[in-house]
């Protein structure tokens, strides 16, 4: 089998979570015998091969990448213009080769054009909807007010909620979201990280199946879940970007404000938001918290085994939170935000506790009470669901690939 | 207005039919007269003047009235109170059984008293005009028989309109009969026409699909076959060099000989020895040979079976359920869950020193949906790694037995005598179920098969491959696969012929996850210390029951093995299946200094292959078999090569000392192997990979330098299968050491 992977970037200029999900999907599908590829977005091919056609070309750990070079302004990267460069080298890309027999659409960002020519040439694709992108071209379905959006509602609500300059036509967000919803429904099949992200989808696609397929997790490295009935203050765990919008200022107010005597809190991740980490910064210096700088992926496993509890603050709704569930992978309850996926799961399971997200007396209270009564880490530990591996996220996809090729 | 009382005049109405003696009608008006008497026509617009007059609500009460046919049957009694009520086209006698309608006619004649038609059914509608007006003013036996003698021509007007009319409902109703009739038989003829074309789409589809399915498999099975005839044919172009080379080497060999004879035949020694030889006959009765015969390889010898060809066979079937390629079928993509089975599966798994993995195994395990019951039992070898421990703490049954003690059937065995459950799943403590309806699919499978054709006595899974595993498994399981025909679809596996090819494609179960009823089990139970999966499939082949490899349904299990691994493995995988297949082949070997020397001369090779950067990855294999082939054969090794496996060399160094005269072409035919299985692996690889990296280098020159080990383990299972059975005492002893020394601890 010919396996086509599109994605709007890839490594070497990116090598985030959605990158290293589709690294590992093309790298278990050569292991299952298939030939795979991918095909992604670079701003400026500095670190790729030019060739003659234009393309860019580099091999990622075994697995063949090609690039085009996307020059176009935001706007055209967001769905909301046909960009006829990328559709060329789309189509120049697909022609120089044997014909895939499934693509799977990993994310649609920067790439519309090229996803709408595997369409046209009838080549059967997967969609991954990993976040909000199809439904909301500011991607996390909340509106320019701040407040949660519950859908484009065929654009109208883009429109209402969400128009700006340069963008003045209220038509133009009603044909972008028509555009992204034809990309679903010509899908052979459309995919999501999340029970909460394909209720989104369902509610603005009531008549789209959507299959929920989580993000796995590399369980080897995890090893058992260390016992966490030590004595002595607990560690509040925060790994990811520190970020006002991932909530990690609003956990270094709260935690601060809580004075839990019983309690420290570890902030480890990147920071590109200075005032952020210099307020962090401030808080640390009167409240037991550290900022530390990010650390690779492979280190995750050792660092979440020392944290007690993990918090996922984030203030807007997550579609997944890949951390939330390494945290699982490691035995953490966890403190999220009453948002998205996060606060979903938690709900569901009992793992930990949903709290309003920017409520910063209700976060500081729930801190103050795990300092006080620790006791409840224990029995929030014990509904800790069992994260996916990330070979069984392989194998659906791969059993959604060949009933793909079947029906095609 | 005070109640208006209608009164029919009893006596003017039997003068009035006295009078006309009609014949035809009776109307008998019953009653005593009161206030209000009306005999005389009334205009419409009296009529809607005494409306308005009349409130809502006014009564107009009727004492009793009797409506009879001309043939005497009393079509309308009323006795009784009754009130005439007002209504906004007329005046309506409302009655506990009925109703008679009283109502101004258009043309202004009076009030017409007539029956409703849903009382009579009958086009009757009009029998009385009271003709006056709403005086008080009697009526007279003239008016009464003017009135009646209009109400008659309208009767004799309203019956022949009811006949004709009569006449047209029936013709009506036999023209709708008709249609009826006509649109019942174009219903069915569309119904016959849909489900016509609902059977044609079906049967399309069905043939569309069995097409894609039949063209799917015929390219697998032709890449397949291509892979194999291009091994076999590479195979037996360099076993035809070879036997041209042995041929003018034997050739060589004899000529040398015969002169040698000639030579000592002629010679001085010989003339003078003759006569110890004679004595030496007559003391021992044997004629005395010098022992100069050389042993030689045989020159036919096959290769392994790197990738046996399948006998003619007929196409597998598929499982029902779940169906390869309907993504449906697996719980997690299910629109919804399965239907629970209501059945307890008893996990069975050897432990040893499992480590930190077997904990999300055993968790798996607990989180399995959609079964009556899910029990572990737990058969621990000697353990100190604390395996047991976290299974008791998992609520698994345990069953401890010393490390000395563990085989692979054994240990099953065990473990199934402590189970409970109505169906065994074993499995090992490497794998991993891939979601959480695995056990259920299994059992759905095992059970619920879509008809008694696919019902097998025990399924089995193919493997998905871990995220670290190594491509040189990935490539075997491939062709394993490819083999088994379970590579894409699902197989059920039945007795064909009797031969290892097809036994070993049709019967492999794999006890990484294989399902079998409890009673089947018992009655089978697993045998000997290799390949106990295998062998069971095939024992149940042979009692006419079937087996299955699903590849819809996977477990999540591969390996990363050292070097050493690959040697010894194979090494035990090549004997074990001369000694339950008579009829498996293996290439000749007498001569350990050969296979010592092939390794010796290869491994170099091997150690210092890398495939270039930037470089396609087929032509590098290629180029690399292609120089492996082209290398010569020199002098006999000096030092043993041991792959990693330090208990070999030793073995090695005493074998080579034994100096033999096969070595060369037996350090050949290794030669030879090792690039066949280059290229076979290059098979894999071509459709696979493309250009290479860094990662892809390291993962190639892996590859390679464990094809070695393993090519090199194959020719020392054909030495000792040869030396063993027919080599002389001392040589047998050493192989027999080998042996011991290649089996321990696989």
């Amino acid at each position: 089998m010919r396996i086509l992977y599109v994605v709007h970037q890839f490594m070497p200029d990116f090598a985030g979570g959605t990158e290293r999900v589709t690294l590992n999907l093309a790298h278990a599908a050569q292991a299952d015998g298939a030939h795979v590829e991918i095909l992604t977005a670079t701003a400026d091919g500095a670190r790729w091969r030019e060739g003659a056609d234009g393309l860019f070309t580099q091999v990622v750990e075994g697995v063949p990448v090609t690039a085009v070079r996307i020059a176009e302004p935001p706007l055209t990267e967001l769905g909301f213009f046909e960009n006829p460069d990328l559709r060329a080298k789309a189509e120049a890309f697909l022609r120089g080769r044997p014909e895939f027999d499934v693509a799977h659409v990993m994310h649609a960002f920067r790439l519309v054009e090229a996803v709408e020519v595997l369409a046209e040439r009838h080549v059967p694709y997967i969609v991954t909807t990993t976040d909000f992108f199809s439904l909301c071209y500011r991607i996390n379905l909340v509106r320019l007010n701040g407040e949660l959006c519950d859908g484009p509602r065929d654009g109208e609500a883009c429109r209402t909620w969400c128009r700006q300059e340069p963008l003045a036509e209220d038509e133009r967000y009603v044909e972008r979201t028509r555009r992204l919803a034809h990309l679903l429904h010509a899908a052979s099949a459309v995919a999501a990280v999340s029970d909460y992200v394909a209720g989104r989808l369902r509610d603005e696609h009531p008549d789209l199946k959507v299959f929920v397929v989580r993000n796995g997790v590399d369980l080897v490295r995890f090893g058992r879940p260390r016992p966490r009935n030590r004595r002595g203050a607990r560690t509040v765990g925060y790994l990811g970007t520190v970020s006002q919008a991932k909530g990690a200022l609003m956990l270094a107010r709260a935690f601060a404000a809580a004075e839990a005597p019983n309690l420290k809190l570890r902030i480890v991740g990147p920071c590109y938001e200075p005032a952020v980490a210099e307020e962090i910064r401030e808080l640390a210096a009167r409240a037991p918290m550290t900022l530390e700088k990010a650390i690779p992926p492979t280190a995750a496993p050792a660092l979440l085994a020392r944290f007690d509890v993990l918090a996922v603050p984030s203030q807007v709704p997550e579609s997944f939170g890949l951390s939330l569930h390494e945290g699982f992978a490691a035995g953490l309850p966890t403190l999220v935000s009453d948002l998205g996926n996060q606060g979903e799961v938690i709900r569901q399971t009992g793992a930990g506790l949903a709290l309003p997200a920017a409520d910063l007396a209700a976060w500081s209270a729930a801190l103050r009470d795990i300092s006080e009564r620790p006791e409840q880490l224990r029995a929030w530990a014990q509904a800790v669901p069992l994260p996916w591996r990330v070979e069984e996220e392989a194998f659906l996809y791969s059993q959604l690939y060949r009933a793909a090729v079947v029906r095609a | 207005m005070d109640e208006l009382t209608l009164s029919v005049l009893t006596r003017t109405a039997d003068a009035a039919f006295s009078a006309k003696r009609a014949a035809n009608a009776r109307l008998v008006l019953f009653g005593r007269p009161e206030r209000y008497v009306i005999d005389a026509p009334v205009e419409a617009s009296a009529v809607a003047a005494l409306q308005v007059a009349v409130p809502s609500g006014a009564r107009f009460r009727l004492h009793r009235l009797v409506i009879r046919r001309k043939d005497g049957a009393d079509l309308y009694r009323w006795a009784g109170a009754g009130e005439l009520l007002r209504e906004s086209r007329g005046l309506r006698f409302a009655t506990a059984d009925g109703a008679v309608r009283v109502e101004a006619v258009a043309d202004g004649a009076g009030f017409t008293v007539g029956l409703d038609p849903a009382i009579s059914g009958e086009a009757l509608q009009v029998l009385l005009t009271l003709s006056g007006d709403a005086s008080a003013t009697p009526a007279t036996p003239d008016r009464i028989a003017q009135a009646l003698d209009h109400l008659l021509a309208r009767l004799q007007t309203a019956e022949d309109d009811n006949r004709r009319l009569t006449a047209a409902a029936a013709r009506h109703a036999e023209q709708l009969e008709a249609l009826r009739a006509e649109s019942a038989q174009q219903l069915d003829h569309l119904t016959q026409l849909r489900t016509e074309e609902g059977q044609r789409h079906e049967a399309l589809n069905s043939i569309l699909h069995h097409r894609l399915e039949v063209l799917n498999a015929v390219r697998a099975e032709t890449a397949a076959l291509n892979d194999q005839l291009t091994a076999a044919l590479r195979t037996e172009q360099a076993r035809a060099t070879h036997t041209e080379a042995q041929a003018a080497a034997l050739r060589q060999a004899v000529a040398a000989h015969q002169s040698h004879l000639h030579a000592l035949l002629g010679s001085s020694s010989w003339r003078l020895t003759g006569p110890v030889r004679w004595l030496a006959r007559l003391l021992t009765g044997r004629r005395v040979v010098p022992l100069v015969l050389p042993q030689v390889p045989d020159g036919a010898a096959p290769a392994e079976p790197l990738e046996p060809q399948p006998p003619p066979r007929p196409p597998p079937h598929k499982v029902a359920f779940p169906a390869p390629g309907d993504a449906a079928v697996i719980g997690e993509l299910a629109p919804q869950p399965p239907p629970p089975l209501d059945v307890t599966v008893s996990v069975i798994i050897p432990t040893y020193n499992a480590g930190p993995e077997f904990y999300w195994l055993l968790r798996k395990l607990k989180a399995q949906k959609g079964l009556g019951g899910v029990e572990i039992v737990v058969v621990d070898s000697g353990s100190v790694d604390g395996t047991d421990t976290l299974a008791e703490e998992f609520g698994c049954t345990v069953v401890r037995i010393p490390n000395s003690e563990f085989s692979h059937s054994h240990a099953r065995n065990l473990g199934a005598d402590n189970a409970t459950g109505e169906l065994y799943l074993f499995t090992v403590q490497d794998a991993y179920p891939v979601g959480d309806w695995w056990l259920h699919s299994l059992a759905v499978a095992l059970t619920e098969p879509a008809s008694e054709e696919m019902r097998a006595a025990a399924v089995s899974c193919s493997e998905f491959p871990r995220r670290d595993s190594e491509l040189l498994y990935n490539a075997a399981i491939d062709t394993h696969y490819r083999f088994l025909g379970c590579r894409d679809r699902d197989r059920i596996g039945e007795m064909i012929t009797d031969d290892h090819m097809s036994l070993r494609a049709q019967g492999q179960l794999s006890d990484v996850a294989c399902m079998i009823p409890a009673g089947t089990f018992h009655k089978y139970r697993y045998h000997g210390r290799y390949a106990e999966d295998l062998m069971l499939g095939v024992r149940l082949l042979r009692d006419g029951l079937k087996t299955a490899m699903l590849s819809s349904v996977r477990v999540v299990h591969s390996h990363n093995r050292p070097t050493a691994y690959h040697l010894k493995r194979t090494f035990v995988d090549v004997v074990f299946l001369t000694e339950v297949f008579p009829d498996f082949e293996v290439p000749a070997a007498r001569s350990a200094a050969g296979a010592a020397t092939g390794a010796a001369l290869l491994a170099p090779l091997a150690e210092a292959w890398r495939p270039a950067i930037g470089a396609d990855a087929t032509e590098e294999l290629r180029t690399f078999s292609a120089a492996v082939r082209a290398a010569q054969v020199g002098s006999e090794a000096a030092a043993p090569v041991d792959f990693g496996f330090a208990p070999l060399a030793p073995w090695l160094a005493k074998a080579i000392r034994r100096k033999d005269e096969a070595w060369r072409a037996e350090a050949e035919q290794v030669r030879n192997m090792y690039a066949d299985r280059l290229d076979h692996l290059a098979g894999f690889v071509t459709r696979t990979y493309g250009e290479v990296d860094e990662h892809l280098a390291n993962e190639l020159s892996s590859a390679a330098r464990k094809t070695l080990a393993a090519t090199v383990g194959a020719q020392l299972a054909f030495l000792y299968l040869h030396v063993a059975k027919a080599g002389p005492k001392p040589d047998a002893r050493l192989v027999e050491e080998l042996r011991t020394l290649m089996t321990a601890g696989i």
